[in-house]
This record gives structure tokens, C-alpha cells and sequence, in this order.
């Protein structure tokens, strides 16, 4: 009787040996899935910062050299420069921007500064900046002639440009891209949705575009380290809102945003 | 010796536009394409005398205008990778390319490299 026990707490032993012993494999996959994740995002991070590294570094120099050969720069290759200085700069302080954004959602100090602010306005500020950007493609906003909401207008411009870059970078052949905003008085909510026609989101991809580092296309070295959706998520879900993405059957991604115009929570989670 | 052609191929319009007046300016004929399926068709008609090579871009990237540059007819230039990802050297190596100039370069750099490879 009692060996006949032992026996059975031998057996129960090895069955919650067996289990401690899947659950670390798991763990430890995890862990090396998430690595693997991390090593991937910092040499596309690293690219992606040193690629306007590159312009800015070289452009002060090809200016340098015209000065120390004691030419009068000509005036059409100074504008070129420094113009590639300020729109490089700029585009590294956004860089620098989304990996400071990811420690503040990291740390849960990702805090709003909300005000009444006119969200028609703020998606037109966008739209007015990208047509400048791009010849490709053709702007389509619909929208009524105002929407008050209570946002960070500031942040809210950073998710509206981030669909709208995001619309841009994945139609590379050009294409209309449509930005509609929508008010529902009865149900406390605007809508905000960037439509494009561009490559889409394969399917395995779906599930996954807004986690952190995630790229859609990453066989087509389309530039972005993977974060604009993830951050773009944290700021519409501060908002008390929610971020979505529809595939309509014509091709093409509509990303759609949905905020309430009153007073949701304050902090990240 | 004759006026020597340079091919730059790299996605990014603002490293393009550098290339190209760095490389006017100390006297070369340049040629620019965005990606590595331009680059191709552009090889036939400029006969470059050396390629600058991007890496990462999409479509035809880095590695597969190598590998169609290779098999297509006619003399080949020599080619230098100008690469920002991880391990440039490495994947140069492996590529069996005759230069490699990692980004961020200095222009001095680049014009050494260039002096070298483009000879003849």
C-alpha cells in the first residue's frame, strides 16, 4: 500500500516535472523569439538613423569643401544642401521622437495635454504638409466643416501624419488616398479614416501591424522601424479611443480611428 | 584618361542627390537610379565604369542587381557596396564585390574609394 503510494507521488513528481520542464522550453522560446525581435529592430533602427546621418554629414562637408577652395558656393547647390540638412534633420528628430515615445509608453509616462481642439483642422494641417511631399499621389479629404473634440492636438496630428505617411509608403506606384472624418453628435465619437490603394497588409501579416517593431512588408526594405502604428495605437487608446485597420476588396488599407469628443483617461497603462 | 562613369544606385532621393554632386563636382559623369531594376536597365545604356551599390532597397535590392549585373552580357564594372546596414563589410564580402564604404561615410572616403575602383 504504501509503496503502491510512493509510486503514485513519483508519478505525480514527474508529471509536474514534465510540466515545469514545457513551460521553461516555452519560456526560454519566448525569450529567444523576443531577442531575435529586439536584434532585428535595432539594426533596422540603426540603418534607418545613419541613412540621415549620411545626408546631413555629407552635405555640410560638399558645402566645407566648396568654402575651402575658396569658391563662392553656387547658389543653386547651397539651397539643395541646405535643405537636405533641414529636411534630414528634421526627419532624424522624428526618429529620435518614436524611440523616445516607445520608453515613455514603456515607463507608462506617455501623458496627454488635452484641449478642445477642431480635428477637421488638425487632418487638413496633415493633408496640407503631405501634398506638398508628393506628387504621386491624389488627396481626397471629406469632411464637415468642423469637428470639436477634447484631444492632445499635437498627438493627434502625429497619428493622422503617421496613417497618412504610412498610406504614402505602402502605395509606391501612387494613387488616391482618401481622408474622411465623421461626427457622430449621438454617440460622443468623430471617426478619422485614411484610405489607400496602395500594397495592403498580407494576410499572415494582419493580426500583428500594430506590435511593436512589426513591419508589413519587411522583404521590401520599405524604410520605418515598426513603430508608428504601435505608438499611433497607445495615443488613440489614452484618448479612450480605438485604432482599427479594414482591407477593402478593391486593394489597399483603411486604417480607421475612433475618439470620443469628451474626456476619457489621463495615463498609459 | 577618358571622363569616368559612375553609377549610383540607392533609394534614399537625398543620398542619391549627394552622390551625384560629390562625384560632378570632382569631375565624374554620374548616373543615379532609385532602385536595383533601374539600375539594370540603366548599366546597359551608361556602361558605368564603377557601381555604387545601396543594400537595402526595395524591389530589386542590392544582392539581386549583383547577381543579374553578373549574368548579364557585356564588360563589368567593378562594384562598391555603399551600404548603413549591420555587417556592410560582411555582406560585401559575401557578395564578392571589389569595394565596400560604410554609411556614415566622409566624402574623403568616398572619393578615395572612388579614385581607386573607377581607374580602369
Amino acid at each position: 500500500m504504501a509503496r503502491r503510494a510512493t509510486s503514485g507521488a513519483r508519478r505525480g513528481k514527474r508529471a509536474d516535472l514534465s510540466a515545469a520542464n514545457q513551460r521553461l522550453r516555452a519560456e526560454i522560446a519566448e525569450r529567444r523569439r523576443a531577442e531575435a525581435l529586439r536584434d532585428e529592430f535595432l539594426s533596422i533602427a540603426a540603418h534607418e538613423l545613419k541613412t540621415p546621418l549620411t545626408s546631413l554629414r555629407g552635405f555640410a562637408q560638399l558645402l566645407m569643401r566648396q568654402l575651402d577652395k575658396d569658391e563662392v558656393p553656387d547658389p543653386m547647390r547651397l539651397r539643395q544642401g541646405l535643405s537636405a540638412i533641414d529636411q534630414q534633420s528634421a526627419k532624424l528628430a522624428r526618429l529620435v521622437s518614436q524611440l523616445l515615445d516607445v520608453s515613455r509608453i514603456d515607463a507608462g509616462r506617455l501623458e496627454l495635454d488635452r484641449k478642445v481642439a477642431d480635428v477637421v483642422g488638425v487632418v487638413e494641417d496633415v493633408v496640407t504638409t503631405a501634398r506638398v511631399n508628393t506628387f504621386r499621389h491624389e488627396f481626397t479629404v471629406r469632411a464637415p466643416s468642423g469637428a470639436l473634440a477634447l484631444v492632445d492636438p499635437l498627438r493627434l496630428e502625429q497619428v493622422v501624419r503617421n496613417l497618412v505617411d504610412n498610406a504614402i509608403r505602402y502605395s509606391p506606384d501612387g494613387g488616391p488616398i482618401t481622408i474622411e472624418v465623421e461626427k457622430s453628435r449621438g454617440a460622443g465619437v468623430v471617426t478619422i479614416a485614411v484610405a489607400d490603394r496602395g500594397l495592403g497588409v498580407p494576410r499572415e501579416h494582419r493580426g500583428r501591424i500594430f506590435d511593436r517593431f512589426h513591419q508589413a512588408h519587411p522583404e521590401r526594405a520599405m524604410g520605418g522601424m515598426g513603430l508608428g502604428l504601435y505608438i499611433s495605437r497607445q495615443i488613440v487608446e489614452l484618448h479612450g479611443g480605438r485604432i482599427e485597420a479594414e482591407y477593402p476588396e478593391q486593394g489597399g488599407t483603411r486604417m480607421v480611428v475612433t475618439l470620443p469628443t469628451g474626456a476619457p483617461t489621463g495615463k498609459s497603462e | 584618361m577618358s571622363q569616368r562613369r559612375i553609377l549610383v544606385v540607392d533609394d534614399d532621393e537625398t543620398i542619391g542627390e549627394l552622390l551625384e554632386a560629390t562625384l560632378l563636382d570632382a569631375g565624374y559623369d554620374v548616373a543615379v537610379a532609385a532602385g536595383g531594376a533601374a539600375a539594370l536597365e540603366l548599366a546597359e545604356r551608361f556602361k558605368p565604369h564603377l557601381v555604387l551599390l545601396d543594400l537595402r532597397m526595395p524591389g530589386v535590392d542590392g544582392r539581386g542587381f549583383v547577381e543579374a549585373y553578373r549574368r548579364a552580357k557585356g564588360r563589368k564594372a567593378p562594384i562598391a557596396v555603399v551600404s548603413a546596414v549591420r555587417d556592410a563589410s560582411a555582406a560585401a564580402a559575401t557578395l564578392g564585390v571589389q569595394g565596400v564604404l560604410e554609411k556614415p561615410f566622409e566624402l574623403n572616403e568616398l572619393l578615395n574609394l572612388v579614385a581607386r575602383l573607377a581607374r580602369g
